[in-house]
């Protein structure tokens, strides 16, 4: 068991296999994770986001839960599957601590830790974001409904009673 | 009586520096200054992590396993949407009945304003 710190790692090709392994072997599922791509050869940065991107699918993994998986882009890119960060000193302060010795009393937390983090993976991730995102779409939809009908209300109110309305408006 | 302590620490003793001829003048029955062990401090930081880091994935697990299931099941979000289309029509037609009368204030400037045009 590691500390869930934020970890490193350079991605260098766009061979999805390749990079499946990279992350099974990084055990990216069980700790924060920043990707840069310093040192893509002739690659688009693109297409090396894209292939992370589908190695993610592959190996069944979620860029935002248990932990989140940054990529360190400079300009900043189209896509909206992994979140962004300009350097790899810019990711949450709550993950950047310095790697220690774990001890007896932090190691039961640990142990916690990983469980929680475990039972987190084991949810359809995918499905329940995909809900996230449509419930979320759905409460903006019903907000602006509501903002219509309290603006018909005021108006009707203002209609049925002029000089109310006109009395308030000149105050 | 017990001698009062004054405890340093790294950042304090950085402002100290160039006073050490001073600080060795200090009454040996004032007060003791020790160096405080970053030790003891740094030791919780991964501990108190740990605990924070506990928690939130407690309550992200807590949220999947208990309160979107239920939220999926009973979603009112539809059917409030749902009504509030209803509402929404209904207090158009109402404005729109409202506006046409002819003693409407609407009607009213419309009037009053192809009076002072024409």
């Amino acid at each position: 068991m590691r500390l869930p710190l934020l970890q490193k790692i350079e991605i260098e090709t766009k061979d999805i296999d390749e990079i499946c392994l990279i992350l099974k072997r990084n055990n990216v599922s069980s700790c924060p994770t920043v990707l840069v791509f310093d040192h893509l050869k002739d690659i688009p940065l693109r297409e090396a986001v894209k292939a992370c991107q589908k190695a993610f699918e592959v190996s069944e993994l979620n860029p935002l839960l248990p932990y989140p998986t940054y990529i360190v882009t400079q300009m900043g890119i189209e896509q909206r599957y992994f979140p962004e960060i300009k350097d790899t000193t810019s990711g949450p302060k709550h993950f950047r601590k310095k790697i220690k010795k774990v001890k007896k009393r932090e190691a039961t937390l640990l142990s916690k830790a990983t469980t929680y983090s475990e039972r987190i993976h084991n949810h359809n991730l995918v499905e329940d974001l995909s809900y996230l995102s449509r419930k979320a779409r759905d409460n903006k939809a019903l907000k602006k409904l509501c903002c219509e009908k309290s603006f018909y209300l005021n108006l009707l109110e203002d209609l049925k009673n002029p000089s109310q309305s006109g009395g308030e408006n000149n105050e | 009586m017990s001698k009062k302590k004054i405890f340093l620490n790294d950042q304090k003793k950085k402002d100290l520096e160039g006073f050490e001829d001073i600080l060795d003048l200090i009454d040996p029955d004032g007060p003791d200054i020790q160096n405080v062990k970053n030790q003891q401090i740094e030791d919780y930081e991964i501990y108190d992590f740990l605990e924070k880091e506990n928690l939130r994935l407690e309550k992200i697990d807590q949220f999947l396993t208990t309160h979107l299931p239920i939220d999926k099941k009973h979603s009112q979000t539809k059917k409030l949407i749902e009504k509030e289309r209803k509402d929404v029509a209904l207090l158009r037609e109402e404005l729109v009945s409202a506006c046409a009368q002819e003693d409407s204030g609407i009607n009213y400037y419309l009037g009053e304003i192809f009076r002072n045009t024409f």
